[in-house]
């Protein structure tokens, strides 16, 4: 596997509170989901991939280049958009931007109309040449995004993109990063506390409780049942069908929205159109059941509460 | 979605090199400093003096080709070291002194209200805004940083006294008889230079270093006008009480006077058996250096620490 982030035994200590311990991860292309309760030290260990913060212990690579003495490299190769309300004051939108790219190392005029393109792109319109200090959150929000990406990074860090925007506008982000990491082949890590920003744009979950690694795996494995299962809606009422299966052997119970769940033993997808015809029903969906990344979330951090206890 | 919107594209160009990113900073700060008004105002004032002290320079040419006399200058500025009986043949210290006191009184005076006006915002502002995460996820090191910012109080204190000095001398090499002058003073542009830096340098950090200690620029302002105002205040009571007859070392409590005294060694004015020993002042300089750029190195650091 081509490995993006590589972390080996990280622990990091801000005085006597330990923010994170003994992380090890090593993570391949895809967009990322970190996830985790407030506290958790997913922000620390973002400052930690872009140099922002010195490790306690432990070493690491990102891209390729070693945490602490190649941080210059790595942060001409990612884009970092933090959680905290932060711009350049005195500037204008555009003029915040291409001083990004500036600083980043694009020529002055290649810069502004890099800007430019980039705003277009984030759907920031005439808004750009407001001072930033007059934005909205969510304005600031694609502003951040905006000179993420404006020096076309292979790496996108994002730290709650999401936050404090409108569905619309949330949407209209997540769409973007789809876009980013499917079309232009970027890698995106994402620390977000929105489960179903994960699930949606997600390829690869970690999450993090109480500075240490619990879960990583691809979110389609995660999601995964331990044991099969197919979920099953009819139209009409499923009362004939379930009796029909029963009566087959098959493994099945009722949910209380009506969904049947069957055990997927035997090919019995296969011979569920037979029964449901012999019984007069019409199915309206199957699909494979997947567990809640909710559930999953917070198992591992009580798990992690346990171990910790 | 407006209609020249081309989406997101990849960028595959030429970057600049590295050395040069911290200019990025400097030009952006030079530009955000000239929208203030009265900074404006003052940068033009600045080169009134200039303009009055090339008559200085005109009349000592005049005073050397016997045209006019000693008290014409006296009358220019009261102190203008030269008399009636002199032969006046002493050209280079007399253009040094001209040029001292165009750095000693106007300009620094005149800098002080223009670093005051440039460098407080330019740290203060970043804590605020929280900006150093968007500066620091770029390649760019915290020294680049720092050197982006003091460039734009260096460049504003370049226009404000080195420019209009080595102007002053081309003046003055034109208002003298022929260019042979030039053999006879030659070491001037580099005793600018030396004055510019002796100038830049610590009030650049001190500054700063208060810049990079609040959040509030006016924290920042208010600190950096009390410490002039502070010195000044202190040597002249103490001056006063002791009717002029002051100890040389006094000038230590003042960072105006001591600048001045380093300044006047480095134009060659501290001469003769009555000079005083200039290490004192530097050294103050050098410290007040040392213990600035060590907090500003520090206090640009902290806010990555939590």
């Amino acid at each position: 596997m081509n490995v993006l982030i590589r972390l080996d035994r990280i622990t990091k200590d801000y005085g006597p509170l330990r923010a994170l311990e003994d992380v090890s991860l090593a993570l391949g292309p895809g967009v990322i989901g970190l996830l985790g309760p407030n506290g958790a030290g997913k922000s620390t260990l973002i400052k930690i991939l872009m140099g922002l913060v010195r490790l306690s212990s432990g070493s690491g690579e990102v891209l390729g280049y070693r945490l602490g003495s190649q941080v210059r490299r790595i942060r001409a190769r990612v884009g970092y958009m933090p959680e905290d309300d932060c711009y350049i004051a005195g500037l204008s939108g555009v003029e915040m931007v291409r001083f990004a790219a500036r600083l980043s190392g694009l020529p002055s005029i290649e810069a502004m109309r890099r800007a430019h393109e980039i705003l277009d792109f984030c759907g920031v319109e005439e808004e750009r040449y407001r001072m930033v200090e007059t934005y909205s959150t969510g304005m600031r929000q694609k502003l951040k995004f905006a000179q993420a990406i404006v020096h076309d990074p292979p790496l996108l860090i994002l730290d709650e993109p999401t936050a404090g925007l409108d569905p619309e506008e949330r949407e209209a982000m997540l769409g973007r990063v789809r876009l980013l990491a499917q079309r232009m082949g970027k890698s995106v890590l994402i620390s977000t506390h929105i489960l179903p920003d994960v699930q949606a744009i997600c390829d690869t979950v970690v999450i993090l409780a109480k500075g240490r690694v619990r879960i990583v795996e691809p979110l389609e494995v995660l999601c995964r049942p331990a044991s099969p299962v197919w979920r099953v809606r009819v139209f009409g009422p499923p009362d004939l069908l379930l009796e029909r299966i029963r009566r087959e052997g098959g493994e099945v119970r009722l949910e209380p929205d009506g969904t049947l769940a069957l055990s997927a033993a035997n090919g019995i997808a296969e011979r569920i159109w037979d029964w449901a015809r012999d019984a007069g029903v019409g199915i309206r969906a199957l699909a494979p059941a997947k567990n809640s990344l909710e559930q999953i979330f917070l198992e591992a951090v009580r798990e992690g509460n346990h171990a910790d206890s | 979605m407006p209609i020249h919107d081309l989406g997101y594209r990849a960028w595959q160009g030429r970057l600049v090199p590295e050395v040069f990113r911290f200019w990025a900073i400097t030009v952006t700060g030079i530009r955000l400093a000239w929208q203030n008004r009265w900074l404006r105002r003052i940068v033009y004032v600045t080169w009134l003096p200039a303009i009055y002290l090339s008559v200085g320079f005109l009349l000592y040419e005049q005073f050397l080709a016997k045209d006019i006399p000693a008290r014409a200058l006296k009358q220019f500025i009261t102190s203008f070291p030269v008399d009636d009986n002199a032969v006046g043949d002493d050209r280079h210290g007399v253009w040094s002194w001209l040029l001292w006191v165009f750095f000693r009184y106007p300009q620094g005076l005149l800098m002080v209200l223009v670093v005051g006006l440039i460098a407080p915002p330019l740290i203060s502002r970043d804590v605020r805004t929280r900006a150093f995460l968007l500066y620091f996820s770029r390649p760019i090191t915290r020294l680049e940083y720092l050197l982006g910012k003091m460039s734009v109080v260096w460049v504003y204190l370049v226009a404000i006294t080195t420019v209009p000095a080595l102007l002053l001398y081309v003046a003055a090499v034109f208002l003298s008889p022929d260019f042979s002058v030039v053999r006879e003073t030659w070491d001037l542009p580099l005793r600018i230079l030396g004055a510019t830096l002796v100038l830049t340098i610590p009030t650049t950090l001190v500054a700063l270093a208060f810049s990079s200690l609040t959040s509030d620029t006016r924290y920042a302002s208010f600190a950096w006008f009390a410490l002039w105002a502070i010195g000044w205040v202190t040597y002249g009571v103490a001056m006063a009480s002791l009717n002029g007859t002051l100890d040389d070392r006094w000038t230590l409590i003042s960072p105006y006077h001591t600048l001045g005294r380093v300044q006047s060694w480095v134009f060659g004015l501290e001469r003769g058996p009555l000079a005083q020993p200039v290490l004192p002042a530097l050294v103050e300089l050098m410290v007040l250096s040392v213990v600035s750029l060590a907090v500003l190195v520090r206090r640009i650091s902290s806010p990555m620490r939590i």
